[in-house]
């Protein structure tokens, strides 16, 4: 393999990891699955990365009732995909790990370098926007939280600075009745990046939906939350043809680009298609809960 | 039979799956000079300036060649039967690039690293020329591609270069245009097939070196050794005689490895320095600076009558045989030769023109031609099957060849053997074509649809394609099998081996089987063309069959009676009496010991004057998503006349193999370039092969025929199978939601603006 020669940085706590970041400015490797690739692929040539395997804190994935969900940096999409806890409450993020490029890859891939590598498509990301998920920073001066609208500013852009870890991601436990959904178009039914993704959470209120959080994947230069569509279903009992004008409305609001995965025109198209069956599968989870009860 | 028929598994096999060291970068020296070529940038430019002097500079850096330190004869990488119908268009390296990916110089150093960095201190100054990318474009176009005075070819194939016309094809029996005026019902569509990449497993590598005598010899994951020697010579213009190509395990071909890949490089440097060196393409490389399969368009006229007997079928062909013409006149003449023998029309007709462009070369892929040609003539036939009402099934039983018929390919032949009428009643059995044929809602959004094609190839190239084998009896009674066909993950070495076997009734274990080794091996072209199993094979058991009566003859003349009067049986020669036997140990040690022995060698050179066609009958039954357009398959049955079918197991990996590239091809597959003539799909993670859950569930059926030409009655495998898929599908696509889509692959995107397009209407 071209170029694969590197120092290996192996810190055991956060603080020493700080210290090598306020020593150099290299690469946070957590699985690897988009960082060797840049090494491999030429992008950057670093003389040393920083490996967070040795953390043992950051393999946390903890749940806490009234609190909601912590995802250590070192959690894989796997863990995150199998999890009962995160299936139940969090079924938008559980469906969204589920989707990422094949077994190998979620086995390697975590969350946070998900998140981290800023891609439009990453799975992971318009799920977490729509759980209202924080980002949890660690630098030499404490902690920093942030929302992950303001979290991502571009491809491969983020409020990260040099010298930051992200320790976590953590999203609130989700009001009662509360149902999330993710769905993603993609070409090939496994190791495919989105074409489009759609991601929807909201809770049913006396056969109303309210507190709706609507996430498109793969339509802007970052996973994109949609506040002006969720704000048209707020409140609402949904039908079809309203389900239909949000899709139109977030079709509206998206900016995607022609590449070779697809026109803008198609992903625009699909954009509508994937927000209504969110919807329409909302409608279908809060009827199969009814039955149960 | 004990062997032939028997799923046997590959003797290879366990030695490949557990990683022993038996590929061409495991047998390579480790103080071997590491070889890696710096490319254009640009799809079409003339050097101005190479300047190469800082990178010789850098410590371990042992030599760096351009086109000024190479030999000035044209040659071809296309690894063909001399004489060769390739041009001779390239250079080693030249002081014009014609793709981006071109080679610009070579560089041999001690290590990976250092050629790399040495790579980085060339510097080359380029004067850009406006490059051919457009293939439909090229006939005429204003910068000409391969304008050189020494430009050759070994006879006519219809070469314009100032046009950029390659190579011009025309066939044509019957008086097409008189037929299609008188029939009641034509199809008239274009077809547009994408070049595909053949993502085998293991890229192209080659390990030089001069051995006790100064000899080159060059080991090389190939599939054609002997053609690879010939090319050496010619391109490094030193005689046969001083090359020797080895072929260790291969780690898949699909016809990519009938074209040279590193080999002249590896070679030049090993001869330059006189050192070992070798040369492994990475995968980048190996998707954009090697070949891909022909993108073509394909202009189908097709007329019947009401009854849906087709009177004419007319082809004209585009292809797109990029920067340099590897397999561009042969590809072009197989998109007619396997597909227009298929239908017994009173006229037939191809015409066409492949054409140079700045693009990666086209080459030898899997189907050679007659994929293209069978998604194009098979999506027209089930344009026509519902033109005229009927079944495309039931127009298929009407209009096929059959077993006795006479073929166009060859007159004076009548078509040994074919079940294809068969295949197509047992696939419309296990698709359930009768209850599901042709859609059916499954849900709000979904529907399910069938759709059907047929195809044939041939079995290796009539009148070319050549074998011999020699079997020898051994000193301790065992037999080693000499051939030069290139088992490449295939599994001929295997099959070869079992018919061997079957004639000397012996053992698998008893025989020792060596291919391919340019100084030992006897000739064979190598393995393409669909002519292993059928040509080889049938040189293996005349061979086998030779050294079998000299076996008998010797163990009757031991045992003092005539011929007719013994047998062999396994291992001993015994009277037909019963009376007296002599073990096969015993015949071989007397065969070479002491004084007027002669030890016992059987031998056969084979080749045929026709090719008999295998035939597939493919039925995909695929779901599609109405608001997105997303089509995914969902069953797809293949029913396949190979005639005997010698190692089940085998036959049907081959054929999973091959429709898998065939969906591959329908639905995921495009080799993309970018304004400037730059591969955008030179990763996995761009160029999508179907992954195993695209798959879905693919059923391989057998029909077995038999050949009275063929080895045991056995016909070909190895192409067949890759061309039912795009047009099954396509037609599927069609059923569910009225959409044709003519120009592969099949993507959501394409079916779903389709279907925008129908409800404006
Ligand atoms: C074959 C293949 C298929 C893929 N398929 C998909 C897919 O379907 N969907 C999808 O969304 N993605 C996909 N990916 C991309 C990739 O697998 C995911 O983005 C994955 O989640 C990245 O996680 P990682 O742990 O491997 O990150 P790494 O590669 O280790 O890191 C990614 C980036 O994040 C930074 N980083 C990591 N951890 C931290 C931290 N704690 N603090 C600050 N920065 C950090 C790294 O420095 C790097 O820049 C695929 C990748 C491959 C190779």
């Amino acid at each position: 393999m071209t170029g694969m020669r590197f120092k290996l940085l192996e810190p055991s706590t956060i603080d020493e990891a700080l210290d090598f970041l306020a020593a150099a400015d290299v690469p946070i490797l957590a699985g690897g699955t988009d960082l060797l690739l840049k090494i491999k692929r030429g992008l950057i040539w670093p003389e040393a990365i920083l490996s967070l395997h040795r953390i043992p804190s950051l393999y946390c994935l903890s749940y806490e009732e009234g609190t909601g969900l912590s995802i250590g940096a070192l959690v894989t999409h796997v863990r995150v995909a199998q999890s009962p806890i995160v299936k139940e409450k969090f079924p938008a993020l559980a469906q969204a790990c589920a989707l990422v490029g094949s077994p190998q890859i979620r086995n390697l891939g975590t969350v946070v370098g998900n998140l981290a590598n800023a891609s439009p498509a990453a799975d992971s990301a318009s799920a977490l926007l729509a759980l209202g998920a924080q980002v949890i920073v660690r630098n030499s001066s404490g902690v920093r939280q942030m929302s992950l609208p303001d979290f991502f500013l571009g491809p491969g852009k983020t409020s990260i600075r040099h010298g930051e870890i992200i320790e976590a991601i953590t999203v609130p436990e989700p009001l009662a009745g509360t149902a999330s959904v993710y769905l993603k178009l993609g070409r090939r039914q496994a190791l495919e990046i989105s074409i489009c993704a759609a991601a929807l959470s909201a809770r049913r209120v006396q056969g109303h939906w309210q507190d709706v959080k609507l996430a498109l994947g793969a339509v802007a230069p970052t996973p994109l939350l949609l506040p002006e569509t969720a704000s048209y279903l707020e409140g609402k009992e949904w039908t079809s043809e309203m389900l239909e004008q949000a899709g139109r409305s977030a079709a509206a609001l998206s900016r995607p680009l022609d590449d070779q995965r697809a026109s803008a025109e198609y992903r625009r198209e699909m954009a509508e298609v994937l927000v209504k069956r969110c919807g329409l599968a909302l409608i279908e989870s809060a009827a199969g809960r009814n039955a149960h009860e | 039979m004990k062997f032939v028929g028997q799923s046997i598994s590959k003797i290879d096999g366990m030695a490949l799956v557990t990683g022993k060291p038996v590929y061409t970068d495991d047998i390579a020296l480790k103080n071997a000079l590491v070889v890696k070529l710096l490319r254009s940038p640009y799809a079409f430019a003339k050097i101005k300036s190479i300047d190469t002097s800082k990178a010789e500079q850098l410590d371990g850096v042992e030599c760096i060649l351009t086109y000024k330190d190479v030999p000035q004869a044209r040659f071809t990488l296309a690894g063909q039967s001399y004489p060769e119908p390739s041009p001779y268009d390239r250079l080693i390296l030249e002081d014009i690039v014609r793709y981006v990916g071109d080679e610009v110089a070579i560089i041999a150093a001690v290590d990976e690293k250092t050629a790399l960095k040495a790579m980085k201190l060339i510097k080359v100054e380029y004067e850009v020329f406006e490059p051919v990318l457009d293939f439909e474009k090229a006939i005429g176009h204003t910068s000409v591609v391969h304008p050189e005075e020494n430009l050759s070819t070994n006879f006519e194939i219809g070469l314009q270069k100032e046009k950029n016309i390659v190579a011009s094809h025309r066939f044509e029996v019957g008086d097409v245009d008189g037929e299609l005026a008188q029939c009641d019902v034509i199809v008239e569509e274009t077809y547009y097939t994408q070049a595909q990449a053949h993502a085998m497993m293991e890229t192209y590598r080659t390990f030089t070196y001069l051995d006790h005598m100064g000899r080159l010899v060059a080991i090389s994951s190939t599939q054609v050794p002997f053609h690879i020697r010939r090319q050496l010579a010619r391109a490094l213009q030193i005689p046969a005689s001083k090359i020797r190509v080895i072929k260790p395990r291969i780690g898949g071909g699909f016809g990519a490895k009938q074209t040279g890949g590193g080999d002249v490089f590896a070679a030049l440097v090993t001869l330059k320095t006189g050192k070992p060196a070798k040369i492994i393409y990475d995968r980048q490389e190996t998707f954009s600076c090697t070949t891909s399969r022909h993108a073509m368009r394909i202009k189908v006229k097709m007329g019947a009558d009401k009854e849906g007997l087709i009177k004419a079928l007319e082809l004209q062909v585009l292809s797109d045989t990029g920067a340099y013409g590897e397999h561009a006149s042969t590809v072009l003449g197989c998109v007619g030769e396997y597909t227009l023998p298929l239908y017994k029309a009173k006229a037939r007709r191809i015409t066409g023109h492949a054409v140079y462009t700045n693009k990666m070369p086209g080459g030898a892929f899997r189907g050679y031609g007659a994929t293209q040609g069978t998604f194009a003539v098979e999506s027209a036939v089930n344009k026509l099957a519902e033109k005229l009402g009927l079944d495309p099934a039931a127009v298929r039983l009407r209009n096929i060849v059959k077993a006795g018929d006479t073929l166009i390919n060859y007159p004076n032949h009548p078509l040994g053997s074919s079940t294809l009428d068969q295949c197509i009643l047992k696939g419309q059995e296990l698709i359930g074509w009768k209850d599901k044929y042709p859609v059916r809602q499954v849900a709000p959004n979904k529907v399910r649809a069938l759709g059907m094609a047929v195809t044939m190839q041939g079995s290796g190239i009539a009148n070319i394609d050549t074998s011999t084998a020699e079997i020898r009896l051994n000193d301790d009674g065992n037999f080693t099998l000499l051939i030069g066909a290139t088992d490449m993950g295939t599994g001929c070495d295997t099959i070869l081996t079992q018919m061997a076997a079957e004639v000397l009734e012996t053992s698998m274990e008893q025989i020792i089987v060596n291919a391919a080794d340019t100084d030992i091996s006897p000739y064979d072209p190598g393995s393409y063309a669909s002519s292993t199993t059928y040509v080889a094979g049938m040189a293996v058991v005349k061979a086998a069959e030779d050294l079998k009566q000299q076996i008998l003859a010797q163990g009757a003349r031991y045992l003092e009676v005539s011929a007719q009067d013994a047998e062999l049986d396994g291992n001993v020669v015994k009277t037909l009496k019963g009376d007296k036997e002599i073990s096969l140990y015993q015949i071989a040690e007397l065969s070479v010991l002491g004084t007027g022995r002669q030890q016992l060698v059987g031998h056969s050179t084979y080749g045929n004057e026709i090719s008999p066609p295998p035939f597939v009958a493919g039925f995909a039954e695929v779901e599609v998503d109405l608001e997105t357009g997303k089509a995914e398959l969902v069953d797809y049955v293949a029913v396949v006349d190979c005639g005997t079918v010698i190692n089940p197991s085998l036959a049907r990996v081959q054929t999973e193999g091959g429709i898998a590239q065939g969906i591959g091809m329908a639905l995921y597959e495009d080799v993309r370039y970018d304004q400037k003539g730059r591969m955008q799909t030179n990763s996995f993670m761009q160029y999508k092969i179907p992954c195993r859950k695209d798959i879905g569930t693919v059923r391989v059926f057998f029909e077995s025929s038999f050949e009275p030409t063929g080895p045991f009655g056995a016909k070909s495998i190895g192409e067949v199978v890759a061309n039912t898929p795009a047009p099954a599908i396509a037609h599927a696509v069609y059923n569910a939601v009225g959409v044709r889509v003519q120009s592969l692959p099949i993507t959501p995107e394409k079916v779903f603006m389709g279907m925008q397009e129908l409800a404006r209407l």
